[in-house]
């Protein structure tokens, strides 16, 4: 007490310089209602928010024309060219560009402008068909994986990890090696998936367990709620924001990959219309004309490029940590 | 940390023996003749072939077979090529320049890697960021034999700077292009890496503690910033380099280089599913370690896995 | 007494004659977002620190209160820039400063205790070397003590002027590790010569042993601990003399960490961050802060993470130190009866601006400006206090609480609606054999239509007994029974049964609504799970609970993220009462809001339980809260329950010497206030 008594009576004789009584003048601060709510601005949810911000990233804006522009082309090649893009002539052979043919002739005398609109579709669709199916494999295991826990859980992150020692491109070669006649993309998008659902399943299944231990998914059970409700109508559609950037993000690898397996020879065969075969074909005649394998790489990396910024854009759309929780 | 080794070495007999399996399953035991495949568009020889059956114990049951692989990967042997050389041997030949190849990429990649990345991380937004990270966009976007082949035309053919091609017994130029071109997707990935750790870290509550000790701008960055932003990128430095090995397949077959890529590449091309599986278990065998490596070095750097 | 008044004359002429040591004027700090918006983080913050003195900045969160501190050291996060106004220290003006002038300044004359005790050490560096750096950027002297300013100047006025500085220095020089068993052995023949012997002798030396800490103790107190004991003065200056001759690095980090309150500090300082509780953390980050033995201390919500008691001890061992070194303190807060009961000069911020400062007594017995009126009211330290207080002159408390609490005959009276009988769980811990009891043996019941409080700090398992009677979670041993059943066996249609008539409320208003619904799916969803209704009567219902929660019906089509703490835990409620509930379970459903806030919180579910009948089952940490919600108390410490009584039984006659500390540890305990 008496410390506070001595403070008291020092109260009004003691104050130092600068630390007078202040009271503001109720007037320059307006008090406003506890907690109350702004109701001008408009009402967002998660996926909304997130348009907004990407609406607003160039990086954004300049992939997506870009993929717009790639996919029409891959759906639409006759609108471009006239031309079968297995038509060729070797009289052409090497030759340079002319009217109707602005990018000249490769060795066996094709149309490399046709051959570089045709391959499009090729390189789409594996990229495409090998995402969707990554995604779904990768997302069942992992959800399952992380959902039920336990010896499931062991059993699936060990196969996880059993496939993702194998690196995508030794263990595409090992299969591929014994199918080289086929022609089929599904063949290239099959052994793609067996090597690449591992990421997915990896970050589903983190995301999963994280989403699973949160306050909102407790409160639903205490509501009533059953463990499988809470997995489809709460743990997914939270788990869904990092799937989708792991799977925008490897759409253009996975095009890389079908490329390359192509270059090696052991992808698609030259009688189906694919940038890595037609690089690979060219690469001999790199010295004296490069112009021949310059159009169907920058097609591919133009096509790689605007697959991966749009998966970095939407990285930092959906980003939980830049949303404000 | 003893027992924390020792619970990943066990974690990891599975996943060996796993993938070991799965190899030799995907190669035996699809549907399509592994036989068949030796042949290629060689019409097949009924003698020949019951032969390699033989040979490989392709006669014998699924499991048995790959028990047997299994017994002879272990004591190394793999068998004989088709010109009746020991598969060790030619790998044996081919494995030093490889990793010749593969620590110079990856020298190349965790220094200009990290550097860029870092200066990157620090400087965010400005213009050298940016230039940095179209930089490292593009390479990953370009896959690595369009890299090779700009390189090949620029560097080798145009402007005469390096050797366009490595040949059989490669020396440090012969094999510098081709090392650049193998670590160049993995440095652009160090590049985005370390700069979105390095701008995390750095606004981190301990690094403003630090400040507020009043130590200089320059020792908080090194110890706070860098020293924590180092753990994820040594995982995935350590993780490549098993990668690496199985990547230079690309770049040793554009530049001629003679290492283990360039054998599987030939080997695929002339049909011989052995010196491929043979190869194949070899590396996976050679990134699994990596792995158990980089396990140890995440702990060894990161004192909260040491204690776990 | 005349003692104290003497000293704090003294120290008041001091202060004025060496003037502010911080002196912040018109301060404005602007924030840019990323749409190159501008906001006013901080407008025209006038504030002054005078040496040894403690100045508490308060306001809840937003209120700009952690930027001005910020902006003092100059460690503003992101964009924020100083725009405007003057921050003097010991009369220079550094808001202008560089990077590099600052550095100079941090340490040595501006210390920092952060905030976040888990976030602000560095996990991969050990303890010691993370107090190592802070002595070594600042070139401190390992050996010697640094004594502040104001310290000197006080000392200088007790003492004759030294003739020489280097002799005051020296008296100032720490024991090392290395001649401590030497200097214990040269105090014991000493006590041995000067005719100390026997169990007295034996008491010294323990003495000695534990106060003489190498690294924090130093020659003049050991010849003064010896002149003491009885050794005569010339002995025990030469043996301080001979055995004190500073300390290692390693010795003052440990010194430094015993300092700050850390038990057997040179095993501790070795190791890393992940191995310290909280508490531990915090005191390792005083010790960093106090290092270089600053003038100025900057203390961010030093304790706002930790237990109560934690808090207490802690806030009471940086007081003794800070008084002891004559080091002045900016005490940032939230809560107004902690500032008032540690500072001296109160500032109070609200939105950015200072709406009001004074002595901490003044401001709070007689608030002035509408804001620090409202959070005097609603402040639950204080408010408990004000009945304590309006109890001991005799007068009617009864008008001060907005709970009124039920009598002893009417609880006896009430009918069980939940009973905890025995109820035990174990927990397995990871790599270890024996079980850990999270909860053992608790008993009680919650009567209809009341508040049954559970107050613990952390680990003493009263979340784990709020999931048992939620039945999230099974209890190894014992039973929960609601309305007379036991639930166990609850399965199916029995067990939605009971989840209709038990519902929870539960802490991280960040949490507990999924962001991906919005408001009007997460108060629909129980009725959708219970298939109650059709989609109008839902619509219809949703609009009825929202305005029960005193919410905009437009907020429905909104979602969590863009709703305050507040209002999402008021969502929250709603929720739980779509399905017109009994009984309602909150798990620390107030803690992490703001004092207007959770004062507004509690009001509504006070309302609700006048209104409805509700039974509660309120879990909290803070028994200032539980006056104004509980009709009884349930105190668990470590598992087991210590105490169970009516709340003014609690309040008025704790039995338990730990229900004794948690009422000692509610802020302000100390304060005696006024009733206007």
């Amino acid at each position: 007490m008496s410390d506070n008594e001595s403070q008291e009576s020092m109260n009004t004789s003691s104050t130092l310089p600068g630390q007078e009584r202040y009271v503001a003048p109720a007037d320059t601060v307006k008090l406003q209602d506890v907690d109350s709510i702004d109701e001008s601005a408009p009402a967002t949810s998660m996926w909304a928010d997130a348009w907004r911000t990407l609406r607003k990233n160039p990086l954004f804006i300049v992939s997506a024309v870009l993929i717009v522009c790639v996919i029409f082309v891959a759906l639409f090649p006759g609108v471009f060219t006239h031309q079968d893009p297995n038509f060729c002539q070797l009289e052409h052979s090497l030759e340079p560009s002319s009217a109707g043919h602005p990018f000249g002739y490769d060795t066996q005398g094709c149309d490399v402008f046709t051959r570089t609109v045709y391959g499009t579709r090729t390189s789409l669709s594996v990229g495409v068909l090998t995402t969707i199916l990554v995604v779904l494999f990768g997302t069942l295991i992992g959800a399952l994986g992380g959902f039920f826990g336990g010896w499931v859980d062991a059993v699936l992150s060990r196969c996880t990890d059993i496939f993702m020692a194998i690196p995508l491109l030794l263990g595409a070669i090992v299969v591929l090696q014994m199918f080289r006649t086929s022609g089929s993309v599904w063949k290239i998008v099959l052994v793609l998936t067996l090597f690449g659902w591992t990421q997915t399943a990896r970050i589903a299944r983190g995301s999963v367990m994280e989403t699973k231990n949160l306050e909102f998914n407790t409160a639903s059970t205490a509501l009533g709620s059953t463990p499988l409700r809470n997995l489809v109508s709460h743990i997914m559609p939270n788990s869904l924001a990092s799937i989708i950037v792991v799977g925008t993000t490897s759409l253009g690898t996975y095009i890389v990959s079908e490329a390359t397996l192509s270059f090696l020879g052991i992808g698609l065969p030259t009688t189906t219309v694919s940038w890595g075969g037609d690089i690979s074909n060219a690469q001999t005649i790199l010295r004296t004309d490069p112009a021949v394998l310059f159009y169907p790489s920058a097609a591919l990396a133009i096509t790689v490029l605007a697959f991966i910024m749009m998966g970095d854009a939407v990285k930092d759309a959906l980003d939980p940590k830049s949303r404000t929780a | 940390m003893g027992k924390y080794l020792l619970r990943r070495i066990l974690q990891m007999i599975p996943v060996v023996l796993g993938t070991t399996l799965l190899v030799y399953a995907l190669v035996f035991a699809l549907p399509g003749d592994p036989v068949k495949a030796m042949f290629g568009d060689k019409p097949i020889n009924a003698a020949v072939a019951a032969q390699i059956r033989a040979e490989y114990n392709l006669d014998k049951p699924f499991i048995v077979q790959y028990l047997l692989f299994l017994k002879n990967a272990l004591t190394l042997n793999f068998g004989n090529t088709f010109a009746g050389q020991p598969v060790i041997s030619e790998i044996g030949r081919a494995f030093p320049v490889t990793i010749k190849l593969a620590l110079m990429a990856f020298c190349f990649e965790a220094i200009f890697g990290v550097v860029f990345g870092i200066i990157s991380g620090l400087k965010k937004g400005k213009w050298y960021d940016s230039v940095i990270l179209i930089v490292s966009l593009l390479l990953i976007s370009v896959p690595t034999f369009v890299t090779g082949f700009l390189g090949q035309y620029f560097l080798g053919v145009k402007w005469r700077l390096l050797p366009v091609t490595a040949g059989s017994d490669p020396g440090f130029l012969d094999l510098l292009m081709p090392a650049m071109v193998l670590g160049s997707v993995s440095m652009a990935y160090i590049i985005r890496l370390t700069r979105s750790e390095v701008s995390s870290n750095i606004a981190e509550d301990y690094v403003r503690t630090a400040r507020a000790k009043g130590m200089s701008n320059r020792s908080v960055i090194v110890r706070h910033v860098l020293r924590n932003s180092l753990i994820p990128v040594v995982t995935y430095l350590g993780q490549d380099l098993g990668s690496l090995m199985s990547g230079a397949m690309i770049s040793e077959t554009i530049f001629n280089v003679h290492g283990i890529g360039f054998l599987t590449y030939q080997s695929i091309l002339k049909g011989e599913s052995n010196m491929v599986v043979s190869i194949v278990t070899l590396l996976t065998l050679i990134f699994v370690v990596c792995n158990l490596l980089v396990d140890m070095l995440y702990a060894a750097l990161d004192p909260r896995i040491r204690y776990a | 007494m005349s003692e104290k008044n003497n000293t704090n004359d003294k120290l008041l002429a001091m202060q004025r004659e060496q003037g502010p040591i911080l002196e912040v004027k018109d301060l404005k700090v602007d924030f840019t977002t990323g749409d190159k918006n501008v906001v006013h983080a901080v407008r025209d913050a006038s504030f002054t620190v005078y040496p040894g003195q403690w100045v508490a900045i308060v306001g809840e969160s937003g209120s700009g209160k952690s930027t001005s501190a910020m902006a003092v050291l100059g460690l503003l996060a992101g964009t924020g820039h100083v725009v405007g106004g003057s921050i003097k220290l010991e009369g220079e003006e550094i808001s202008g400063d560089t990077r590099r002038q600052y550095e100079h300044l941090l340490g040595d004359k501006m210390g920092l205790v952060p905030q976040d005790p888990m976030s602000n050490l560095n996990p991969v560096w050990r303890i010691g070397s993370q107090v190592e750096e802070a002595l070594k950027a600042n070139h401190m002297d390992v050996s010697h003590e640094k004594r502040s300013n104001l310290a000197k100047a006080l000392a200088g006025a007790d003492t004759e002027p030294q003739d020489e500085d280097q002799q005051a220095d020296d008296d100032e020089t720490f024991i090392g590790s290395k001649e401590l068993p030497d200097l214990l052995e040269a105090a014991r023949q000493a006590l041995d010569e000067a005719g100390v012997a026997g169990k007295k002798a034996e008491n010294v030396m323990d003495y000695f042993t534990e106060e003489w800490i190498p690294g924090s103790e130093t020659r003049w107190r050991v010849a003064d601990d010896l002149i003491k004991a009885g050794v005569a003065e010339e002995k025990a200056w030469t043996i301080a003399k001979s055995y004190v001759l500073g300390s290692t690095m390693t010795d003052r980090v440990a010194g430094l960490l015993q300092e700050a309150g850390l038990p057997e500090a040179a095993t501790r300082a070795r190791q890393y961050p992940h191995e310290f509780s909280g508490g531990m953390l915090q005191r390792a980050l005083i010790a960093i802060g106090l290092a270089c033995r600053p003038d100025l201390l900057i203390a961010d919500e030093p304790t706002s993470a930790l237990d109560v008691t934690v808090q207490k001890k802690i806030l009471d061992h940086l007081q003794s130190l800070t008084n002891e070194l004559g080091t002045a303190v900016l005490f940032i807060t939230h809560d107004l009866g902690l500032a008032a009961e540690r500072a001296q000069h109160i500032v109070v911020m609200y939105k950015g601006q200072v709406v009001e400062s004074g002595p901490s007594l003044e401001v709070l017995q007689h608030p002035q400006h509408p804001y620090t009126k409202r959070l005097v009211a609603a402040a639950p330290s204080l408010a408990s206090q004000r009945i304590i207080s309006a109890k001991e002159h005799g007068e009617n408390a009864e008008k001060l609480m907005e709970h009124h609490v039920k009598g002893e005959e009417t609880l006896e009276r009430s009918e069980h609606i939940i009973t905890v009988s025995h109820l035990t769980r174990e927990f397995r811990l990871p790599r270890r054999k024996e079980m850990f009891k999270a909860v053992d043996d608790v008993s009680f019941s919650v009567k209809r239509g009341t508040t049954l409080a559970i107050v613990g700090e952390s680990g003493s398992g009263k979340s784990t007994v709020a999931n048992m009677v939620l039945k999230l979670l099974e209890p190894t041993s014992g039973t929960v029974t609601y309305e007379g059943q036991d639930i166990s066996g609850f399965k199916g249609k029995d067990l939605l049964d009971f989840r209709r008539h038990v519902q929870p409320v539960f802490q991280n208003p960040y949490g507990s609504l999924d962001p991906m619904y919005s408001i009007y799916r997460s108060i629909e969803e129980p009725l959708r799970i219970h298939k109650i209704g059709d989609k109008k009567s839902r619509a219809k219902r949703v609009r009825e609970l929202l305005d029960l929660v005193r919410m905009p019906q437009s907020v429905m089509q909104r979602y969590p993220n863009e709703l305050s703490g507040g209002q999402r835990q008021r969502i929250a409620i709603a929720r739980a009462m779509a399905l017109d509930p009994d009984v309602i379970v909150c798990d620390e459903a107030v803690s992490a809001l703001d004092v207007l806030v959770q004062d507004q919180v509690l009001q509504l579910l006070n309302d609700l339980q006048a209104e409805r009948g509700l039974s509660y089952l309120f879990i909290t940490h803070d028994l200032a809260v539980v006056r104004q919600i509980a009709d009884e108390v349930v105190v668990m410490q470590k598992g087991r329950l210590v105490e169970h009584a009516t709340t003014d039984e609690v309040f008025d006659h704790p039995r338990q010497q730990y229900t004794k500390d948690l009422l000692d540890a509610i802020p302000g305990g100390k304060l005696r206030l006024g009733l206007d």
